[in-house]
């Protein structure tokens, strides 16, 4: 049997062996769904039904109604954005300099930022906590954001990218009259977007997934993000109905799955260079 | 040309500046106040500091808990990345073997990856419901008895486990779908012609040529069983009894609900060595076992 013959039949199989991985994988968010139309009772019957009797809007209704959960994503669109554009102004200048400019000190410089790679965020919350209970910014979109408005990782990987484009270009630019920053921003950027575009994807859906830095900071329900809001509206209402909490699971899941799904190939690419900088 | 060279370092600096600012403020000033807390006695508000010695380590070593949580990490990291890694390489074969389903399969098995560790667990904090979940449901059908997930002692782990096997499986995949391009035909080939089946092929050819990619998937995997939080704190809270209770749970719980915070940083001092070491203890393993094509 050649490879080719083979292949067909291992194309059978991987399909029968795949099928069932799959809808595991997809059914947790297939029940999510579900549930968040179950009303009143139906919810706990047993044997449960996998479908809902009806498509009833009454628990996203009563979600929207007893938590802020509007506020939560605004919250963290604000925290999500506001970090990405700090991380990727603060990488393209820094990896700027690192990668075309010669001066004293770049190369302690540059060893300094990628090893923070290194430092994990548990070592670091203690003191980060107590600094912005000292500045008095908890409960602040500050504290969300600040900690995290620079990357080691992204200057290194814009550093790689930067390095890759060729010298000659810059010279000849230079020579016609362009300022370093003009060359940076028309020249350097542009040519390097897919990379800064993967790494601007991957830092809005980390800084989006943070879970243990708001928790810490964020104590006022109008200044919780997402992740922290649902959990405790979970807590909250674990009593009264679980519909009612996979409605709202449901809605605040949606601007994740719709981000994954508009970017997927991005997203994968982020991962991808992310993995890289080990 | 001194003075260009002088104009060069200035803006250098002033473009380094911003980052290097955030981070020295952020990662290595409170790094260091980590290491310095740790030897402290701090009182609740943090307003006085006494130098303790080592005695924040000897208590936590002496600690029956801080050792339960130990164990708790171990056996979580250990099930997460065995099982994580081995169903990763599994679906992953069989994604690379199957070029029409990919696509779609793919962004089944990535999309989890995307959505955060809270939301995972809210996902699947319900299936776990001991009378209305459907997961028990389905075992009664197939007659069995189900766990009471969440709230047993025997079960709660393998419940978070189960969860971020689900959440990080993709994060692997990703990886070995990506080395799997990397085996050239030619050798699959050549292993035919020798008369090898599709398991010792695998075995003999795709498996050492995928071996550096499986050995980062693994360290990557380790360290992420680690610093799992946020589902552990949704799903089950630390408990029953501490039996969820990871390292970094603790650190949390002493951290911010007990308030010692001397005690914690010594956990958060211990945890990064920790982290250190079992990074630099698979680089060893891998050096001699992986084979860097």
């Amino acid at each position: 049997m050649s490879l080719a013959a083979e292949a067909r039949k291992a194309r059978g199989i991987a399909t029968a062996v795949l099928l069932l991985p799959a809808l595991v994988q997809f059914f947790p968010l297939f029940y999510l769904v579900c549930v968040s139309f179950k009303v009143g009772p139906e919810v706990i019957q047993y044997p449960p039904k996998l479908l809902p009797s009806s498509l009833s809007l009454e628990n996203y209704r009563l979600a929207l109604e007893s938590a802020p959960l509007l506020r939560f994503l605004w919250n963290s669109l604000v925290v999500a954005v506001g970090i990405t554009v700090c991380q990727v102004v603060t990488s393209i200048l820094a990896a700027y300099a690192l990668s075309r400019m010669e001066f004293r000190g770049k190369k302690v410089a540059l060893g300094l930022i990628v090893a923070t790679m290194l430092v994990p965020g548990e070592v670091t919350i203690i003191p980060n906590y107590f600094a912005m209970a000292a500045l008095d910014w908890l409960n602040t979109y500050r504290a969300l954001i600040a900690p995290y408005s620079a990357s080691g990782f992204g200057v290194f990987l814009l550093y790689q990218f930067f390095r890759a484009i060729p010298k000659e270009l810059e010279e000849a630019a230079i020579v016609d009259g362009a300022s370093r920053m003009r060359f940076l921003f028309q020249f350097m950027v542009p040519l390097s977007a897919p990379a800064i575009m993967a790494f601007a994807i991957y830092a809005f859906v980390n800084a989006w997934n943070q879970y243990l830095w708001p928790l810490v900071v964020t104590q006022s329900t109008s200044m919780q993000t997402v992740q922290i809001g649902l959990g405790m509206f979970r807590s909250q209402n674990e009593s009264t109905s679980w519909g009612v909490i996979m409605a709202a699971t449901t809605l605040l899941v949606i601007p994740s799955v719709a981000l994954f799904v508009a970017t997927q190939k991005q997203f994968v690419r982020g991962i991808t260079m992310a993995g890289l900088k080990g | 040309m001194k003075s260009r060279s002088l104009e060069t370092a200035i803006v250098g600096w002033a473009l380094v500046l911003p980052t290097l600012a955030v981070l020295g403020f952020f990662v290595f000033l409170p790094a260091g106040q980590s290491l310095y807390l740790s030897f402290q006695e701090v009182d609740p508000l943090a307003r006085r500091h006494t130098f303790i010695g080592f005695s924040n380590y000897r208590n936590l070593l002496f600690s029956p808990d801080y050792w339960t949580s130990v164990w708790v990490t171990a056996k979580f990291a250990f099930v997460t990345v065995v099982a994580g890694v081995g169903l990763a390489l599994a679906l992953a074969v069989a994604l690379d073997a199957n070029p029409y389903a990919r696509g779609l399969m793919r962004t089944v098995f990535l999309l989890p990856v995307s959505i955060s560790s809270a939301m995972a667990a809210m996902l699947w904090i319900f299936l776990y419901n001991p009378t209305a979940g459907y997961l028990n449901f389905l075992l009664d059908l197939v007659g069995g008895q189900g766990p009471n997930w969440l709230g047993s002692s025997k079960w709660a782990l393998t419940s978070v486990a189960i969860t971020t096997i689900w959440k990080e499986m993709g994060f692997s995949i990703i990886f070995l779908l990506a080395g799997l391009a990397g085996v050239p035909n030619e050798l699959k080939e050549a292993a035919l012609v020798d008369g090898a089946g599709p398991v010792r092929r695998f075995w003999h050819v795709t498996l050492p040529i995928l071996s550096p990619t499986l050995f980062f998937v693994t360290v990557v995997s380790v360290i992420h069983s680690f610093e799992s939080f946020g589902q552990i704190h949704i799903l089950t809270g630390g408990g029953p009894f501490g039996k969820t209770t990871t390292l970094v749970y603790n650190l949390y719980i002493d951290a911010f609900v007990n308030f010692r915070t001397g005690y914690a940083s010594a956990q958060a001092v211990l945890l990064f060595l920790l982290m250190m070491a079992a990074t630099a203890v698979q680089f060893r393993i891998a050096n001699k076992r992986v084979h860097y094509g």
